[in-house]
């Protein structure tokens, strides 16, 4: 290359790059979770601005005090008459606590997923003269101060019990820094232990998944033989950390030197390892993982929406077993969902194994009263419907292909139901079976509901004409109902064994039904003419 | 479409050559028959159907994103056995009327018709008629290709399913990689199943959007060789937008000329050389470049 068209890359200029990068990314997280919290409306009117923020305002005003007094009193209570549960706690709880942290930094594989998620974002900016360990090394410090930032929260729990229980922020705040500070400076070195096996991952010549799963299996067992002979070494970063928080003299001589000495030797174990690292085999799969991050929060109310994405990942990456069943007309619709169970088995065990923990668990559930049963109908809306509906979410969001289903939404739906309502009912019928003798008479006046539930899982998704819809309060609620009165009806019958069964078929059909119809309406069926003007100016 | 089986005939990519009458005695015949302005010009190298009853009207389609309206009232007509070519520059708004002619995208305003049907007051049964086929169309989670086909064809009770499927991807080369998931093709491939999909259930009209953005040269020869046989065997109408002028040259009727938002021109190729006095060597770009110009002339506004 001719030096006079070579680039000019600086240590200061990589880190410029990286730097303008980490804001712009900070930016727009903020500004994300400025409109996920009502704080940047999309109609960008004041008043609403205003109104969330005094919500906020509000619950922190009403629960501070109420949080600082309860914790307060507990502190309290604990260090004065509990001297002793106090010193067990600091002595043994909190450093197998950290003793397990320290192995899950070496041994959990999604670590290597953080790298990744990194370079996915700034795979641009590593032109080939970027160098690869700064970028490592850049993630890696990232890395180390979020976990520690994360230790904070349990280290300012347990701060007053290291200040005789007192919550006045000088007495606490000292210890909490030199705690933060040391889990900072041990972190940075179990971390960079779990990065050397997970960069060769991303190696030029990276050794076999195989060796390095064995690398982690070796140090699990090294870890499990120490903690056979003499737990207490497993311990020792814990109390040392402590000793630091509490300020003791001697392990401030020794402790801090020998933290700053292990942190030293993190940082340099992984710029060592990340000299030969192969861009273009860490972004790989970047783009699933960007997606990951792109769900925010949705991420915590939906799990189906982190599913499905894998769920796609592996599809790509799965063999085609099976073929599709021989239907025709809307029986085509069942076929190609019971294919789709067929080749992600792994999400027909969880239906399964979901409907065997429901059968077993009518042993055990006593609906005594009126709040037993609601309880129980918004716990199952809340958690199932969407596992049940997860395929027709999906397929819902492929316009393309449901232009060549144009039957009726209400046929669509009942199909879509089908399978996954028969495999979660697999899982619950041997229970039944055979521990009939155990179960009350109305348990099976109780199989209806896995029906309703899958049938709320998939109205819930239907949107405005082609529209796609999201869960909120009011499906929440109106599928809480639908079930409760599936429930109750069962349970209040007065009949058992299988004319339970079949006076709660007739009830599930009649709420199904009603379903129905609220679909329809959400679809904009009952009038067509919405479809087209919903966005239309007054 | 026929429902040859793939051991029956040869695909081949390149044209086929008239066989009936000349070009412009076709295009006569088609034109007297639709009553359209007498501007039809048929392409020297495909057959012509004969150019029926209107199969999809728009009229006045308005659309906004947020306060940016992004069509401004457009009417539009497309006839049996016609192919239309709806172009412009980036941001004109093609896809965006392809999305709501297909009734994809709700519209703000305007009544679109497919085969007699309102989009508005019998969704389904205009949809039943008409398939759109995206730049990227993507498919259901694990499925195959070849299960994508089945599925569709089974589902609309089609006889001879998979002799059809099976022509349909040798056609489009994509026989060989028939049990891979869709997910795994390339965006030409991609296209290339989508629209075997759409020709597979034989739809009255098909709405092509980009359609040889993602194709190389020989799979954009099949994709037309495919159209006509559509055209020729089904009297089926397709609405194709492109901003690649030169590529979608062949085989059209009309060209629809879209600037911003606004309808510009409608009429067919030897009907715009004439409108501005162009040699007959003039491709499509310079009458599309003579149009903007003149628009931009006559609607210094609207042109912005």
């Amino acid at each position: 290359m001719n030096p006079q068209f070579a680039p000019q890359i600086t240590l200061r200029g990589m880190l410029s790059s990286i730097v303008t990068l980490r804001l712009a990314q900070f930016r727009w997280t903020l500004a994300y979770w400025s409109r996920a919290l009502g704080l940047l409306p999309a109609s960008g009117k004041w008043q609403e601005r205003i109104t969330f923020a005094y919500i906020y305002l509000l619950i922190v005003a009403l629960m501070t005090p109420t949080a600082v007094s309860l914790l307060n009193g507990l502190y309290v209570l604990e260090s004065k008459s509990s001297p002793a549960l106090v010193a067990i706690a600091l002595q043994n709880s909190l450093p197998a606590l950290i003793a397990v942290l320290s192995i899950a930094l070496i041994v959990i594989p999604w670590r290597a997923w953080m790298l990744r998620m990194t370079f996915g974002d700034i795979t641009y900016l590593a032109a080939a003269p970027f160098d690869r360990r700064l970028l490592a090394v850049w993630r890696y410090l990232e890395v180390v101060l979020f976990i520690s930032i994360i230790g904070l929260i349990p280290m300012t729990l347990l701060a007053p019990a290291l200040a005789g229980g007192s919550l006045l922020a000088i007495d606490v705040l000292p210890a909490i820094g030199r705690g933060w500070l040391a889990l900072l400076l041990w972190v940075m070195p179990m971390l960079a232990l779990g990065w050397h096996i997970s960069l060769q991952e991303y190696s030029k010549t990276p050794l076999p998944a195989l060796t390095r799963w064995l690398g982690r299996f070796v140090i699990l067992v090294a870890a499990g033989v120490v903690l056979y002979n003499n737990r207490d070494v497993l311990l020792w970063p814990g109390r040392l950390i402590v000793l630091l928080m509490r300020g003791d003299a001697p392990a401030i001589l020794i402790g801090w030197p020998l933290l700053i000495a292990f942190a030293a030797v993190g940082v340099i174990v992984v710029a060592l390892e990340s000299r030969g690292l192969s861009m273009t085999r860490a972004a790989v799969g970047a783009d699933v993982l960007a997606r990951i991050q792109g769900l925010g929060y949705m991420v915590l109310v939906d799990r189906q929406l982190l599913l499905s994405i894998l769920g796609e990942k592996r599809a790509s990456e799965s063999y085609a077993a099976g073929v599709l069943p021989k239907a025709t007309g809307l029986l085509a619709i069942p076929a190609r969902t019971a294919l789709f169970y067929r080749r992600q088995y792994g999400q027909t065990i969880q239906l399964f194994a979901v409907g065997l923990a429901m059968g077993i668990g009518l042993l055990a559930w006593r609906p005594d009263n009126f709040i037993v049963v609601v309880v129980t109908a918004v716990l199952l809306v809340a958690l199932l419907p969407s596992q049940l509906a997860a395929v027709f979410r999906s397929d819902m969001g492929v316009p393309f292909i449901s232009q060549f289903i144009p039957q009726p939404l209400r046929s669509r739906l009942l199909a879509s139901s089908l399978v996954p309502a028969l495999i979660m009912l697999a899982g619950m019928i041997p229970p039944l079976v055979s521990l009939n003798a155990l179960m009350p008479d109305w348990a099976w006046g109780v199989l209806p509901i896995v029906w309703v539930l899958s049938l709320i899982g998939h109205t819930d998704q239907v949107g405005k004409g082609t529209l796609r819809s999201d869960r909120n309060i009011f499906s929440v609620i109106l599928g809480s109902a639908a079930l409760f009165f599936v429930l109750w009806s069962a349970i209040t019958s007065g009949v058992g064994g299988p004319l339970a069964l079949v006076q709660s078929v007739a009830v599930a059909g009649s709420v199904s039904l009603i379903l129905l119809m609220i679909a329809d309406i959400r679809h904009g069926g009952t009038n067509p003419q919405a479809l087209n003007t919903a966005k239309q100016p007054a | 479409m026929s429902k040859k089986s793939r051991q029956d005939r040869v695909i081949s990519p390149l044209p086929v050559s008239p066989t009936l009458d000349t070009p412009d005695e076709i295009a006569i015949e088609a034109t007297a028959q639709a009553n359209i302005p007498a501007m039809a010009f048929a392409d020297p190298v495909r057959v012509k159907p004969i150019i029926g009853e209107s199969v999809l009207d728009a009229s006045g389609v308005r659309k906004t994103y947020g306060s940016t309206e992004v069509l401004h009232g457009i009417d539009f007509t497309l006839y049996a056995g016609e192919r239309v070519a709806l172009i412009g520059p980036n941001g004109a708004g093609k896809s965006t009327l392809l999305q709501c002619l297909a009734g994809w995208l709700p519209m703000d305003k305007g009544e679109v018709t497919v085969c007699g049907a309102s989009l508005t007051q019998d969704e389904q049964k205009a949809r039943a008629s008409l398939v759109m086929l995206p730049d990227t169309p993507n498919f259901y989670q694990s499925l195959t290709a070849w299960d994508h086909l089945l599925m569709v064809g089974r589902f609309h009770d089609l006889v001879d399913v998979e002799p059809a499927a099976e022509y349909l991807l040798d056609a489009l080369g994509l026989w060989q990689v028939r049990k891979s998931y869709p997910s795994t093709y390339s965006r030409g491939m991609k296209y290339k199943l989508g629209l075997a999909l759409g020709l597979l259930i034989n739809p009255k009209v098909i709405l092509l959007d980009e359609p040889t953005a993602a194709l190389d040269p020989l799979s954009a020869r099949v994709l037309w060789r495919l159209l006509d046989e559509f055209q020729a065997e089904d009297q089926g109408a397709v609405l194709l937008s492109s901003h690649q002028v030169e590529l979608v040259t062949p085989g059209i009727d009309r060209f629809f000329l879209m600037l911003n938002g606004n309808k510009i021109g409608d009429g067919s190729p030897r009907g715009w050389i004439e409108r501005y006095h162009l040699p007959d060597s003039a491709n499509i770009a310079s009458v599309f470049t003579a149009a903007i110009e003149e628009f931009t002339r006559l609607h210094p506004d609207a042109a912005q």
